[in-house]
């Protein structure tokens, strides 16, 4: 079974189609990437999906259940994790503070016995500094545990929202951009992290990144957005070298690419392939996608289908 | 605060919440068992004397009207302009709850707390659609119309006359009923703290920075919004029910505007004034605006300040007027609300902050701003 199951996503902001008909999956222990040109839909993608939007149609399964109307704090607290594009924390308060509010779903304390104190109380707000703690060390950062959240840079910020992602100990983690704001070696880091945590956390990823490198060597499959729709889907290195893909992200037409990817037996092969739910299995970065899209050839199975129709 | 710099030399070693290298002596225990023992005094010297006892719960009960309003202004982030009509409620149930169904006085306080809590929860599902501006201006509304409608109605005003009620023998005396008051005050300032150093602060603070970044935290804005209206409302209420036993009168006229108004205003001020979000200096700035209203009062019945007063521009227009010094002390709180934002931010709460923590057991600094120590944000800081 998949963790996140998104079907057929639309949602309209007036005049604009943000978002239709995505379809996306995430297996369990993938590194799935959602790229995209600037205002391709990624973040309103992520908002559905987590449920700051309410999608206008379509549906998102998590782990078998139907979470399309699910508030986003229900969410957070059944394992969705996210971070935002602008860095979303506290920003008055302290890093070990924001770590602990992250902890908010995880307390198992009431409001009553919030207010009147005692020793369980006491016991569970040491365990959400010793594990606040414990976040700081794994991510380094355990210098900057009692500043302000206002006053660190923003790559610093950007890591600080993954612990605190990680801090609500998620089960699917979105990630929106979180190498923006660092530079390439930074970012390498990131990723060497990132399956570290997948690792160490069992964690299953959704992320919008930007920067290719780092889609390259962590994502294990990758879908792209472009005007709200899907336009292509494969593996990173497929993604790559995909003419319609690049073509979106350099401006223009690519009707050799919509030619070339007509061809319905290839389709139907990949389709049947995909129907087929791959089996769990540890996280080896690459491989895993590799029994998702095994006919690697045909770059494109939605988006070309879309354009001949539209 | 030095954890900051300690942790960059070594680091690796778990970082600890400054102070905590350093441990209290034995004289350091007993000075600040002097300085609580010397509050506790001072606190119970007005007991000894009736008439001031009458002032000084007056004075708690504004303080405690501090921290109601607080939990709205400085943990949410919303101006209520209208808390007057909360304090107006409460004071009405629990009168009236006596004076109809002579029920004890402390159901009857009970009362006066649950119609408060209720109105306060309605008012927080309206706080749930419209903030800021239009939020103040319904609270203001609010205020103005329940103080002008529900309270001013025949059968809660025994009639028009005000309902008269008084307190069981036990405590008659005006220092026992200001003794009941701080006892109040003081386990409301308890709950106020726990609720700062749990997830419900966390919760609020976060929700009133970024509602987005609570909700991804699993926080729910719904509940959290609502509870802290209700916290408020129930506070106000209980601070109605002291101020109804304190004069064992109801009289709707204390809530009604211009009296209505200036009440709402001046809970505001000594928001502002004690420092948002920081209860220390909010309930310091509550008993201070409840004390100089009346002590100013009473200056003025002495002849040779009024014959003073006579040379003073401005002031002397008060003398042989029948203008009450209470204006006066609402000039004095235009002036401190002045004062605190133009040059003082964090409020009295800030300028009390190294008292409090040497009290709370900590080192004596003075200088502990910066943006570190989580003594710093615990619950405080005013943004702008």
């Amino acid at each position: 079974m998949s963790v996140l199951e998104v079907s057929d996503l639309s949602i309209r902001f007036g005049g604009l189609q943000a978002l239709q008909d995505l379809t996306l999956t995430v297996n369990e222990f993938e590194i799935v990437g959602l790229i995209g040109p600037n205002g391709a839909g990624k973040t309103t993608a992520f908002n559905c999906i987590t449920g700051f939007y309410k999608p206008d149609t379509g549906r998102v399964v998590y782990r078998g259940t139907d979470v399309t109307r699910t508030p986003p704090h229900k969410k957070a607290a059944m394992g969705f994790g996210r971070t935002f594009q602008n860095v979303g924390m506290v920003k008055s308060s302290t890093v070990l503070e924001n770590l602990k509010t992250a902890q908010h779903a995880r307390v198992r304390y009431d409001v009553a016995s919030a207010l009147l104190g005692g020793s369980r109380v006491a016991t569970e707000e040491r365990a959400l500094a010793a594990k606040a703690d414990a976040i700081l060390e794994l991510l380094g950062l355990t210098e900057v545990r009692d500043l302000r959240v206002g006053g660190l840079s923003y790559g610093t910020l950007k890591l600080l929202e993954l612990g605190c992602a990680l801090a609500t100990e998620p089960d699917v983690l979105l990630l929106d951009e979180p190498s923006s704001g660092m530079g390439p070696e930074e970012s390498h880091q990131l990723g060497e992290r990132l399956l570290d945590l997948r690792k160490a956390f069992g964690l299953t990823m959704l992320l919008i990144e930007h920067h290719v490198p780092l889609v390259l060597s962590v994502c294990d499959y990758v879908y792209v957005l472009n005007f709200g729709r899907l336009l292509a889907e494969g593996r990173p290195s497929v993604i790559q070298t995909h003419p319609e893909v690049v073509a979106a992200y350099l401006g223009g037409e690519a009707p050799e690419a919509l030619a070339a990817t007509e061809e319905t037996p290839e389709e139907a092969a990949l389709d049947e392939a995909t129907a087929v739910p791959a089996p769990r299995k540890q996280p080896v970065a690459k491989k895993a996608a590799a029994k998702k899209s095994p006919a690697s050839s045909a770059p494109a199975k939605k988006a070309p289908a879309k354009k001949a129709a539209s | 605060m030095t954890a900051v710099a300690q942790a960059g030399t070594q680091p690796g070693t778990e970082t600890v919440v400054a102070g905590s290298h350093w441990r209290l002596s034995g004289t350091g225990i007993a000075a600040r068992g002097l300085a609580y023992l010397g509050l506790a005094v001072v606190l119970f010297l007005p007991w000894f004397a009736t008439d001031f006892s009458k002032t000084c719960s007056l004075a708690v009960i504004y303080a405690l009207m501090g921290l109601s309003l607080n939990i709205v202004v400085g943990y949410t982030g919303q101006l209520s302009l209208g808390h007057q009509g909360f304090l107006g409620l409460g004071a009405l149930v629990t009168a009236n709850v006596v004076f109809q169904a002579h029920l004890p006085i402390w159901l009857a306080m009970a009362f006066g707390v649950l119609a408060t809590t209720a109105v306060a929860l309605v008012l927080g599902l309206v706080a749930l659609r419209i903030t800021g501006l239009y939020l103040s201006l319904i609270t203001l509304v609010f205020g103005s119309a329940i103080s002008s409608s529900l309270f001013a109605l025949a059968r809660f005003t025994d009639n028009n006359s005000g309902v008269k009620i008084s307190r069981p023998s036990y405590l008659a005396d005006n220092g026992d009923w200001y003794l009941v008051c701080v006892a109040v005050l003081l386990v409301i300032f308890y709950l106020d703290y726990r609720l700062t150093v749990s997830k419900v602060g966390r919760a609020l603070l976060a929700l009133k920075e970024n509602e987005r970044v609570a909700e991804a935290f699993g926080i729910g804005v719904t509940a959290y919004k609502l509870l802290a209206f209700a916290l408020s409302g129930a506070i106000a209420g209980l601070a109605g029910g002291l101020y109804a036993f304190r004069g064992e009168l109801y009289s709707e006229k204390d809530f009604q505007d211009p009296n209505g108004f200036t009440l709402a205003l001046l809970f505001v001020v000594m928001c502002v004034v004690g420092g948002l979000g920081n209860r220390l200096g909010v309930v310091v700035a509550g008993l201070f605006f409840g004390l100089i209203n009346e002590l100013l009062d009473d200056l003025f019945y002495w002849h040779a300040v009024r014959s003073w007063m006579q040379h003073v521009p401005l002031l002397g227009s008060y003398y042989d007027s029948d203008v009450k010094a209470s204006y006066l002390a609402s000039l004095i709180g235009a002036l401190l609300l002045l004062q605190t934002l133009i040059f003082n931010r964090g409020g009295l709460g800030a300028q009390l902050r190294p008292i409090a923590r040497w009290m709370t057991g900590h080192r004596f600094e003075l200088h502990d701003e910066g943006g570190s120590g989580p003594a710093a944000v615990e619950g405080s800081s005013v943004r702008a």
